[in-house]
């Protein structure tokens, strides 16, 4: 679905992007995952349009970018990172702009609006919105045209937990319906809860590309946590199961009926992230 | 290019947002309603400054002064305010009864006379009516004063009879003055200010990026906005008009001065808003417009090199027109800087909506490999940068170095001073720059390939043989065939066909006169070398390109002959220059080297110069 180049980009002589390369399906839900100015707005910065890079190659589907930007536009939908709503407007003015640039039935704003749970607030201006109200009116404005393609900039950043959930479970039937979704977070739990695959980046380049599960499977470590009823009470034991006599020592407890619990000491993506470039998430 | 269904879509927007918006549409009111206060007021003239001794009962001297700008009466004793103003018109005002407070009470109207050494006879009837017009300013009484003249005392001013004066301030003048100039500042708030705003509001909370992202393209927003503020300017500056005068409203003129002058603001704006990110920049860049208008305004009329910055200043223009037409005299639409003002607002437009639209396209990988061409919209805008050069720059300049020696000891110079400022000045000055910024090369990507260079001189100067003589075969038909039938005549046909022609070819003629060698030399290499250079260059080397990877060959080589005839701006020659235009097309097209075109350019220049030399 979009195809992404070697695309590198300077600002004078700070390298913000370092030859990227991804490919996207369609339908998944691919994060873009790493810390503040790892790279990740610059990278949807050129995706739409706003920044020039110094080389590089995206094609949406079978378009480049750059050569069929007008065709390709209302394919696409982008929620930035920060709310550009014309505030004095209400939600459902804002909305009925966009469905008659995009030449929708009036309808569908009140679809979007119900979808986004803003159908009470639609004749309100937008100005005295909150944060989380914004960022669900533009994501409501950016699904308006049933976009193939979703771009969605930190979506969840400093909304409370409700919205949290509404916009991530949105996200979900997006994906479901067969919209692919590109969503750029600095938040590891999100990104392992909804994303099918996730990059890491790191200052401006891509370190490794995989699944969640991929990720945990490759770099947890094989270590379980086995509490543990012997005759002389309770006792907790940490199992390493890549070694032979751990393994042993398990299955011979497991014999006995002497296991309470068994808890996986499970890896996070924050640990895989130490793992892979030698410094803490922050 | 733009669709008009996206222009209508993003207008409503902007007429929503402007609803939305009450701050605006309070602004537009407190200029209509001060516009309608005004029209509807009589106005008040304080320019006469007279010092008023008032003698009452003849008993203690006073003096009266009235202030220009309060209207009010300070009383000094005559000393003390010659000391303190230094003024010296002083005017003695004599009660004729006893008492003025007397009269008033009784309801009589108080009697005074009036007499001065220092003012002349027409002044003091001009002081009595302002007097008797605005005795309650002046004299703080509500009753029709009596005012008379004493009689002329001595025989150092003479007596003569007394004309009725008509004053030379009509208060009407100011009254058309400052509605012509509200008008005019209105139109600029509107047009320039508020759509700097705008435009620049919508950057920074970067809601025309959500439009950009919709089917809507950047130049469509940039004229939905422009033409909605247009349309805002353009109603209440003829509300304004409306209100003091209906009758403009029906002047084709009107509404030509307007609308120019409104989209040369909208073009002002847009090209402001294409290099302004933040709200914090557009604001002193359009109060400080505002304020230079100001000043230039007050201080152009008093310092003489300020005055033609000044005239060049489109509010200047829109002013004038509009104090034109309140004034009642027919404007001349034939005046030159009426069509040169419209044609610089009809081509500016297009220039800073390309721009606006340049800076906010999607932007291409910088290293992209792709073959730079010339496209037409380069050729616009180096075609306008050389119009605003002859139009508005060039006069400009001229007007600071005209008083230079070398111009006034050398009119030769002068002269062909002006003849680059058509075309060879400005495309020396943006060919180089346009080809270095957009393709980072050097002069042959414009056609100068070298591969055989003589070849093509040489096939450049038989085509000019050609040409010549097949002209000389038919000015030598034209001599036999038509000219006998217009003898007789006592003017020559020249005089007949073009007046202004013949007054030009006068002029030079005087002008030419008594040139040295290197006058020749130097006007020679000019006209011989670099005008033919550079507008091959540009006619053959970028629009003719232009228009070829467009339209193909044909309407390449008609294109851009025509547009060179035209732009030679003289209707008598166009058929020639159209012709010549024709020639070094084809000749450019066979060639594919613009040295084969130069060459035919610079014998046709050196050829009618050495006609020049010898006829004169």
């Amino acid at each position: 679905m979009l195809h992404v180049q070697g695309l590198t980009v300077h600002f004078g002589s700070f390298v913000a992007l370092n030859h990227i390369s991804f490919r996207l399906q369609p339908g998944e839900i691919f994060g873009f995952l790493g810390p503040n100015g790892a790279g990740k707005t610059t990278t949807l910065k050129v995706l739409t349009g706003q920044i020039r890079p110094m080389e590089g190659a995206v094609f949406i589907g079978e378009q480049s970018l750059w050569e069929s930007f007008d065709d390709l536009k209302g394919r696409v939908g982008y929620v930035p990172d920060f709310d550009n709503h014309l505030e004095e407007l209400t939600a459902h003015q804002n909305l009925s702009l966009f469905c008659r640039l995009y030449r929708l039935p009036k309808e569908r704003a009140r679809q979007v609006l119900e979808t986004v749970e803003l159908l009470g607030e639609r004749d309100q201006k937008v100005k005295n919105f909150s944060k989380g109200m914004k960022k669900k009116l533009t994501i409501a404005r950016e699904i308006l045209h049933l976009p193939e393609l979703i771009y969605l900039d930190e979506p969840t950043a400093n909304l409370d937990v409700h919205s949290t959930a509404v916009i991530r479970s949105l996200l979900k039937r997006l994906a479901g319906d067969g919209t692919t979704v590109f969503c750029t977070t600095h938040n590891m739990e999100e990104a392992e809860e909804l994303c099918d695959r996730i990059a890491f980046l790191d200052q401006g380049k891509i370190v490794e590309i995989d699944t969640p599960e991929g990720f945990r499977t490759r770099y947890a470590e094989p270590l379980v946590r086995v509490v543990l009823e012997g005759p002389e009470g309770r006792e907790t034991r940490l199992v390493r199961l890549d070694q032979e006599d751990d393994r042993a020592f398990l299955a011979e407890r497991v014999r006995l009926g002497q296991i309470v619990t068994i808890h996986s000491d499970s890896t996070s993506l924050k640990d895989v992230f130490l793992e892979l470039t030698g410094r803490e998430f922050h | 290019m733009i669709r008009f269904r996206y222009l209508r879509i993003l207008f409503y927007k902007e007429l929503l947002y402007f609803l939305a918006n009450p701050a605006l549409w309070v602004l537009l009111l407190l200029f209509f309603v001060m516009g309608a206060l005004v029209s509807v007021s009589d106005v008040i003239l304080q320019r006469d400054v007279f010092n008023i001794v008032v003698v009452e009962g003849g008993s203690s001297d006073f003096l009266a002064f009235v202030e220009q700008n309060e209207p009010k009466v300070s009383v000094y004793s005559p000393r003390a305010f010659r000391k303190k103003k230094g003024l010296n018109r002083v005017v003695s005002l004599r009660l004729l009864s006893d008492s003025f407070e007397e009269d008033l009470h009784a309801g009589r109207a108080p009697a005074l006379e009036i007499a001065s050494d220092e003012l002349s006879q027409t002044e003091l009837v001009r002081l009595r009516d302002l007097l008797v017009k605005n005795s309650f300013l002046y004299l703080q009484v509500e009753v029709p004063v009596d005012i008379r003249l004493a009689a002329p005392r001595g025989d150092s001013r003479p007596a003569g009879p007394v004309e009725v004066l008509q004053s030379v301030e009509d208060p009407e003048d100011f009254k058309r003055m400052f509605m012509a100039l509200l008008i005019t500042i209105s139109l600029t708030i509107i047009t320039f200010s508020l759509l700097s705003f705008a435009f620049v509001e919508e950057k920074q909370n970067r809601t025309i990026l959500a439009i950009l992202l919709s089917p809507a393209r950047s130049t469509e927003i940039a004229l939905a906005k422009g033409l909605f503020f247009i349309l805002l300017g353009l109603s209440l500056a003829a509300s304004l008009a409306g209100v003091y005068r209906p009758d403009i409203l029906t002047e084709p003129v009107f509404w030509a001065t307007l609308v120019s002058g409104a989209l040369l603001y909208m073009s002002m704006a847009l090209i402001v808003a294409s290099f302004v990110e933040r709200q914090s920049a557009v604001t002193p860049i359009c109060i400080g417009y505002l304020f230079f208008l100001g000043i230039m305004f007050i201080l152009a009329p008093r310092f003489t090199a300020l005055y033609p910055i000044k005239n060049h200043l489109p509010e200047n223009f829109i002013f004038s027109v509009l104090s034109f037409l309140f004034d009642g005299t027919p404007f001349p639409v034939y005046a030159s800087f009426f069509w040169d003002f419209v044609a610089v607002s009809l081509v500016l437009p297009v220039v800073a909506v390309g721009v606006f639209s340049r800076r906010m396209a999607c932007k291409q990988p910088a290293m992209a490999t792709r073959v730079p061409r010339w496209t037409l919209a380069d050729c616009a805008l180096i075609l306008a940068f050389c119009l605003l050069f002859q139009f508005v720059l060039a006069p400009m300049i001229f007007s600071f170095i005209r008083h230079l020696p070398i111009l006034t000891r050398h009119r030769m110079s002068g002269i062909l001073l002006l003849y680059l400022a058509v075309f060879a000045v400005p495309l020396i000055l943006v060919l180089p720059a346009y080809m270095r910024i957009k393709f980072r090369k050097g002069f042959h990507e414009i056609g100068f390939q070298s591969s055989k260079p003589l070849r093509d001189l040489l096939s450049g100067a038989t085509w000019f043989c050609l040409y010549m003589g097949g002209l000389l075969l038919v000015s030598w038909l034209l001599v036999a065939t038509v000219l006998p039938g217009l003898a007789g005549s006592d003017s020559s046909l020249l005089e007949r066909l073009n007046p202004q022609q013949v007054q030009f070819l006068r002029t030079a003629r005087n002008l030419l006169a008594g040139l040295g060698t290197w006058h020749w030399v130097l006007f020679g290499a000019v006209m011989g070398i670099l005008v033919p250079v550079l507008e091959e260059a540009y006619f053959r080397g970028c629009l003719l390109n232009a228009l070829r990877d467009r339209w193909g060959p044909g309407v390449a080589v008609v294109g851009s002959a025509l547009a060179f005839g035209l732009l030679h701006m003289n209707l008598l020659l166009l058929p020639i220059y159209f012709l010549l235009g024709i020639l070094t097309g084809l000749l450019y097209q066979r060639t594919g080297n613009l040295l084969a075109p130069v060459a035919f350019h610079a014998l046709n220049n050196l050829a009618s110069i050495a006609v020049l030399s010898v006829l004169l």
